[in-house]
Parts: C-alpha cells; structure tokens; sequence
C-alpha cells in the first residue's frame, strides 16, 4: 500500500518546511503549495489524499480554496489547520472536514489525519 | 214758640253741644240724660242700648247708679222692650198698671208711675231706647214724645260718631300695630331674632297669651317649631308636625285661618295645660307656604276666644311675616352660599399653597414630607397627625413610609409655638433645608412598622385602597370596620383615611388624626382632604416618574460605561488577537522545529538536550498565553449545546489531579449521581473551570483542600450552581475589586486574563452570573450559576456522556 498523499497549503515557508518534515517522517508524501492558486494546480496535477489548508493567506484566502475545492472535488477532505481557535465552530459551516489549531506540537493534527484517512 | 217749644229748642241745643263734644260716649250719654230728665221735668232719663240681643242699662239719672251696666232686658221685654220691637213710642200715665210693664230690680223703679219710652233707631235699625219717667202720674203731650223722638235721634247720632270713632281708633291700632311690625321684621335679617321677634310682636297686637311659630323644614317636610311665647319649654320643643296633621298642618295644607274657641281636644293644646281657644294662620309667600303663625287665648281687656277682626288682623299680619320670613330665609341662603364660597376659596388657596410647594421638588422623599407637612400645618389642612401609606400593587401589600406630627402633647405644643409664624406651607417648604434627610421621627418610625396585606377584611386601610373611597371613622373602638390592632398601634380613637389616587391608580393611603387636641374630624375634613389626596396623588406620580426618569438615566450611563470598556477591551483583545496570530505561526514554527531537534539530539548531548527542553517548554508555554489572549478576543462565540455540566467538572477535575496530588492538595467533589444537564459550551465552560480551579490551586501553593459542589437550584430560579472554595488564604480586600478585570494579576507569571475569561463565558456567553465569597485569611469560594436550560437533555447527549 503506497503512502497516502498530502497536500500543505501554506503561505509561510517555515510552516509548510515544518509539516513536509514531521508529516514525511510520519509516513504521508507530503506536497506543499504557498497560495490557493498553486493548490488548485497541484490538485489538478497530482490528486492528494487530503489538503491542509491555511486560513489567512495573501491573495485568495483558506476559506475560498476550501469552497473551490469543495466544489470541484466534494471527496476530497480539508483540514482546516490555522492560528485562529476563534473559528472553530464555524468549520461545520466551511464543510471542512475538520480544524486544528496550530501548534508546536503537531500531536493533534496527525492525529486527525490518521481519523480521516481511516488508518 | 210754646214754651214746651222753646224748652224742646233750648234742650236741642245744649244736645247738639253735647253731641259734639270729643269726651267719651259714656260721659256725654250721662250728659243727655241729665240734661233731659232736668229740662223735661222727669224724675228719671235712661238709654238702653242692645248689646248682643240684650238692652243693656247704659246711662241713668234718677234710677239706681249702681244697675248702670249690670241690668238689662231682652227684646221685647217690659215697655222698653216692646217699644224696641215695635219701633214707635210708648207712654204710659200708669206703667206699673201696664201688663207689658216689667219690673226691674235693682233700679228702685218701682217708686215710679208715668213712663215714656221712644226707640233709638239707626240706619233704620233700632240700636236702643230713650226713657223718661215721673214718680207722680203725668200724662205726656204729643209734644213731648216729638222732644224725646228728636232726643233719641240725637242720640243715636252720638253713638254712630262713638262707634265710628271706636272703629277708627281701633283700626288705626291695628294699623300701627302692624306697621311696627313691619318695621321690627325688617330690622333684622336674622332669621332666629326675626322669628322671635314675630311671636312678641303678634301676642302683643292681639294681646293672646301664647304663640308658636313653625316654619316648614323643606328637606323634612315638616312644620317645625322656630319660635313660641307663653309655653311651657318642653312644649315649645315639641316635635314637628307633618303636612295635614293637627291644627298648624291643616292650616299648612289649606293655606287658610282656622280658629277655634274650644281646641282642648287638640293634644299640643291640652300639652300645654294653660290654653283653650286657637287663632292660627298661614304663612304664604310667592305662593309657597313658609310656616304658620298660631296663636292662643286673647287676654286683655276682651279675655276669651278670638273673634273675626282678630283672624282679619292676624291674616294681615300673617302675609307680612310670611314676606319677612322669606327675605330672611333667602339672605339665610345666600349667607350659607357665601359661607360655602368663602370656605371653596380658602380650600383653594391652600391647596394651590401647597401645590406650590409640591412644585418645587421631583424628589419623592422631599414631596411625601411636604404632603404630609400640608397634611398636618396650621395653613394647611391642619390636622394634628398624617401618615402616609404607599400600594404595592405587585405584592398587593400597603407600606407605611412617613409620618409627620408631634410623638406627644408636649411636643405638638413646642412644635405649634416653633411653627405658628409660617403661614403657608410654601413658605415652610422654603425655609426648609431641601437637602437635609428629615430625621426619622417616632411617627415615621410608626410608619413604618405598618405593612398590610391589602385584602377586604383588613380593615379601613386596605379598604381604603381597594374601594377607592375615604373612611372617617369616630369612634374606633366599637367600628366593626377598623382593624382594632392598627387603632391600638396608633393610639387613637378616631381617625380618618382617604385614598392617593392618579389616574385612576390608587397608589396609597393618607391616615389622619387629631390625637392631641381632639378635634372630631368633619365630614368636610374628609371632602377636603380627598381633594388633596388627588393633588397629592399626581404629584407622587411625577415625583415617580421622574425617578423612574432618573434610575433609567443612571443605568443608561451604567449601560455607556460598560460599553465603553467592553469597546476599549474589544479593541485591545482584537489588537492581542492579530498580534497572536502573527506570533503563533512563527512560535509554532520555532518550537516544531525544536522538537524534532530534540528527537535528533543524541542522548549524550544532555546539555543541548537541555537547551532543547528549554525552548519546547517556553514555546508551549507562550503558545497557552496565546491561546488565552485569543479566546478573550470577541469572536469567540459560545456554541451551545445540551450537556452536562457534572461531567465537564470531572474532565476538569481530572485535568488538574496531577498538579494537586504534587503539591499536596485535597480535591472534594460533591457532585450529583445523575446528569446536570444544560445548554452551554463544553469547551468554553470547561475553560472557565479550569480557570478557577488553576487560581485555587496557585492561591494555596502547598497543602490545602478545594472543594467543589455541583447542584440545581430551585430558587430564586431554576439554574446550575458550581462552587468552587479553596483554602488559599482568601483575597486581599485592596484586590477584590480589581479581580475581574482583564490583564489584571497578582502572578509573577500569567497573563491576568484567567478571571476575565471565565466571567465574560459565564456572563456573557452564558448569561449567568459569578460570585465571590472572600473569607480573609481562610480562603476565597467562586459561585458560577449558570441558567437551568428548559429543553429535554437529547438521548443522544446522555449516550455521549462520558
């Protein structure tokens, strides 16, 4: 069984530096895009397994990206993962599939990961 | 000339002297009979004259002085009687021989032989007989029966001047007995001496010997008694007589005289034991029958009943009376209605004095004092004590507030001497300080340990307030109505309430008494102060209103001032968000990489290992103020599902186990065996937990207990209660208020937010409430009530509960 792909989408590069190295190295391919635009290409090009996205990015925020991609592929789950606790309960309303805030620890987030992908 | 002749024209001439003469009937009869027997040569002259039916002796020369007045014949009778009937002369030579002859006794005329008799007649009617007589026999000439004819006839004329004279006389005094009537009933206006003045007047004119005037009470319609002469007392208070019944009801109802020679039957007469004959009238002006004017028993010269020329002269001076008594009664009237007005106008002006002073003030207090001082001034309604009541129409309860009045005699003396230069009660309210809180006085203290349930059967006062109606009540002791404890408490047997009344609204009661001077309180007291009462009673309502005015204002400021702190703390939380925000990312950055640092980090290397620790443990911490300074920020809305409560405080408890096990802390959780289900936000409450219990726990540092106590609360309204009491020596008072207050901490360590946030979730979020129990040197206890939710916990909730 080849390892499930994901997709960071992150504009600051430490961050997406940071989950590439932890997620790698928990056994996920790991792709990163910088803004929504490059996410949707990767997408289109490679069809991940799941997509972190960002919420407050330049140019076309998380919230959008997370519709589009919504739209375009309904399958596909997003992970809302953010600086923001206040939105928590608004995810619902986003149809993400779930919200983590960020963390040092990224204990939470593979934790959700490994939940969605049904591992 | 004969000489019988010239002796007939000389005894003619010194007749007509005679006749006209101004000396009294009696003198100038005694005169002619003089003059006749001495010039016509007789031994007697005598005049009869008839005087009902009988010819009584009048004048005499020559018969027995002493039978002048007291003998008498009737019709008919003797020669002198038969002459009468017959109208012509009679002589006789030989009288006593005479069968027509009828002997007189008394008059000696027995010696007598011849007479001659002739009628004296008058308008045709005989009115009485001239006689001569002679003691030897003489025959009379035709000559001399002409003389005596023509004598009689003079005669005659001197009694028609005589009884003309006597019928003027007699009418003059009764004119001028009612002209001075007249003028005495108009010399007063004043009913009661007018009155009396009638009755004198009227017993003096017909010299009767008693009189009752009774007027007609118009309400009653009854004569009543107003004035009386010559009566024993307890008949002239007698009681009053209806229209139609006895003697003064009858005349009432016919409008006409009566008068009685016999009315012993009538039972006022025979009450009076003194009176037998009766001359009532009535008395009738503008057609309107006034009264009746009674009089009894002539006296005088003419003792007896009373006759025709009496009725005529008591009628006349009846209509008079009546005249006069009704000008009386109208200027009784419009003395009454000037009385009225002038008492209306002095109302008014108290009550506009007084309504100034109520103008001069919106605050309650001071607007109950002024009421009250109205209430109870000499210028105002002055009575001697006022309490004032205010309805609760909620608790349906009435409230003694104020009282104002002296707490005994002595010092309603002092206070009347203090007082008694204010005039006015607007003047009082300006000499008055108007800042000053009147003191609490004994009666206000009284006051207030009045509270009445308003319900019918408490008494005058509820009463009072739920009928809406005034009660003056006299005589409290044996008052079925009055509740006897409020008598009791206020020391007083008579007392009056009437209600505060705006709108329709009864807002209260006003309680009077005049315990100190006795005063009986009117039926006009109360009339008037009901119409204070209402004045009073809308100025309490302003005054209300505008305090109403002044509690919104204040909680409108109230209201600016929080919003102005939440606008500043919204400010601040969302310039600590963004700033959060830029720091998490970063922060999240440097402490991910640390971590894997450290997992690179050769177990050898313990001193970067260290270093490595350092950074984790930093991060983390600055990650958790982050997380509080975000969740303080505005946007964290509470999410509210059904949950319960009692297994969030155990994943609480269990969150902070560890850390009270380490430093030697008791944990008691008195918590219910079953769900404690609400709407809230778990995450958000568990938040606010965890909050207060951290605080507990860094207040007691070392060794101490928290409890924490779960459970729902009836009362005052259904809600969850969650207190949490720690042993951690209490707050320190210069703290206390400053505590809930955000970024405010007494932690080396901390962010201040702790409290902030736990109240704005239980505040804000919830709509619940905090508390704070301070026990100084023992410890400090928080309350979190948090409103009980009214929908069914969901099953699924329960399954979900840990």
């Amino acid at each position: 069984m080849s390892a499930k792909r994901i997709l960071v989408v992150d504009d600051e590069a430490g961050v997406r530096e940071l989950y590439r190295e932890e997620l790698s190295e928990a056994g996920y391919a790991v792709e990163t895009a910088a803004s929504a635009r490059e996410a949707l290409q990767a997408v289109k090009a490679s069809a991940p397994d799941l997509v972190t996205v960002d919420i407050k990015m330049p140019e076309e925020d998380g919230i959008s990206l997370l519709r589009e991609i919504k739209e375009r592929w309904p399958r596909l789950p997003v992970v809302i993962c953010t600086a923001y606790p206040v939105y928590r309960q608004e995810f619902g309303a986003w149809a993400s599939d779930a919200y983590v805030v960020k963390s040092a620890d990224l204990g939470e987030l593979k934790t959700t990961l490994r939940t969605i992908l049904g591992e | 000339m004969s000489q019988v002749e010239t002796a007939g024209a000389e005894i003619l001439s010194e007749i007509v002297r005679i006749v006209n003469a101004t000396t009294d009937l009696e003198e100038r009869l005694r005169q002619i009979v003089d003059l006749t027997a001495h010039r016509m040569g007789q031994d007697v002259c005598s005049i009869f004259l008839l005087e009902d039916g009988r010819l009584v002796l009048r004048a005499s020369q020559g018969l027995n002085p002493e039978s002048v007045g007291r003998v008498s014949l009737f019709l008919g009778e003797g020669l002198v009687g038969w002459a009468c009937v017959h109208r012509v002369p009679v002589a006789v030579d030989n009288a006593q021989a005479d069968p027509r002859f009828k002997y007189l006794g008394a008059t000696g005329e027995e010696r007598f032989q011849s007479l001659l008799t002739v009628p004296i007649l008058l308008q045709g009617e005989c009115i009485g007989a001239l006689v001569v007589q002679t003691l030897s026999p003489s025959s009379y000439t035709s000559d001399k029966i002409e003389l005596l004819t023509t004598i009689a006839s003079a005669v005659s004329g001197v009694i028609r001047t005589a009884q003309l004279y006597k019928n003027s006389q007699e009418q003059l005094a009764a004119l001028t007995a009612i002209s001075e009537i007249s003028r005495a009933l108009i010399s007063t206006l004043d009913l009661d001496r007018l009155l009396n003045l009638i009755v004198e007047k009227s017993v003096n004119l017909l010299k009767a010997r008693g009189a009752i005037l009774r007027l007609l009470n118009p309400e009653t319609q009854t004569l009543e008694i107003r004035a009386s002469y010559g009566l024993p007392p307890d008949v002239a208070r007698s009681r009053a007589l209806a229209f139609g019944e006895g003697i003064a009801g009858r005349v009432a109802v016919d409008r006409r005289p009566v008068r009685i020679d016999d009315a012993s039957h009538d039972p006022l007469v025979a009450a009076t034991g003194l009176f037998k004959s009766i001359l009532c009238v009535p008395l009738v002006s503008k057609n309107q029958v006034l009264g009746t004017l009674a009089l009894y028993d002539r006296g005088g010269d003419l003792p007896g009943p009373f006759n025709e020329r009496d009725e005529h002269l008591l009628v006349t001076v009846g209509e008079h009376v009546a005249i006069a008594v009704e000008n009386a009664l109208a200027h009784e009237r419009s003395e009454a209605l000037a009385e009225e007005s002038q008492r209306r106008l002095m109302e008014l002006s108290i009550l506009y004095d007084i309504g100034q002073a109520m103008s001069t003030t919106v605050d309650l207090n001071r607007l109950l004092q002024i009421i009250l001082t109205g209430v109870t001034i000499g210028g105002g309604l002055g009575f001697n004590r006022a309490m004032l009541f205010l309805y609760d129409d909620r608790a349906r309860t009435l409230e003694g507030v104020l009282g104002v009045g002296p707490r005994d005699a002595e010092e309603a003396w002092s206070i009347w001497q203090r007082i008694s230069h204010v005039r006015t009660v607007d003047e009082w309210a300006k000499t008055t300080d108007r800042t000053a809180e009147p003191e609490e006085s004994a009666l206000t203290k009284l006051a207030r340990s009045i509270r009445i349930k308003v319900v019918p059967d408490a008494g005058v006062l509820a009463r009072t307030v739920l009928e809406a109606v005034p009660f003056n009540i006299p005589d409290a002791l044996n008052d079925p109505r009055t509740n006897p404890e409020l008598a009791a408490r206020l020391g007083t047997n008579a007392f009056a309430t009437v209600p505060l009344i705006a709108k329709d609204r009864v807002m209260g009661a006003i309680l009077v008494d005049n315990l100190f001077n006795r005063r009986p309180i009117t039926e006009d007291d109360v009339r008037f102060l009901t119409l204070f009462a209402h004045q009073a009673g809308r100025a309490i309502e302003n005054a209300q209103a505008v305090a109403g005015l002044d509690a919104a204002r204040k909680s409108l400021l109230e209201l600016q001032d929080r919003l102005i702190q939440t606008e500043k703390m919204a400010a601040l939380g969302e310039m600590a968000a963004s700033i959060a925000h830029e720091i998490r990312n970063p922060l999240a950055v440097v402490g991910g990489f640390a971590r894997r640092l450290m997992a690179r980090l050769p177990e050898a290397m313990t001193a970067e290992r260290h270093y490595g620790e350092i950074i984790v443990k930093e991060v983390k911490r600055l990650e958790k103020i982050l997380e509080e300074v975000l969740v303080f920020s505005r946007d964290a809305r509470p999410d509210l599902v059904v949950c319960d409560i009692a297994s969030l405080v155990n994943e609480v408890l269990s969150f902070i186990e560890d850390d009270c096990r380490e430093n030697g802390i008791g944990l008691i959780a008195d918590l219910p065996p079953e769900p404690v289900y609400t709407l809230a936000d778990p995450a958000q409450v568990k938040q606010a937990l965890l909050n207060l219990f951290t605080n507990a726990v860094q207040a007691i540092r070392r060794g101490g207990e928290i409890t924490v106590h779960l459970r729902r609360t009836p009362f005052p309204e259904e809600r969850i209660s969650i207190e949490i009491a720690d042993t951690g020596g209490g707050i320190p008072g210069d703290i206390m208020a400053n505590i809930f207050n955000p970024f405010f901490t007494t932690k080396a360590t901390g962010t201040g937010l702790g409290l902030a946030i736990t109240r704005r979730i239980v505040v804000d979020h919830h709509k619940g409430e905090i508390e704070v129990v301070n026990r100084p040197g023992e410890g400090a206890t928080f309350r979190i009530h948090l409103p009980a939710a009214t929908v069914c916990p969901l099953p699924e909730a329960k399954e979900d509960a840990p």
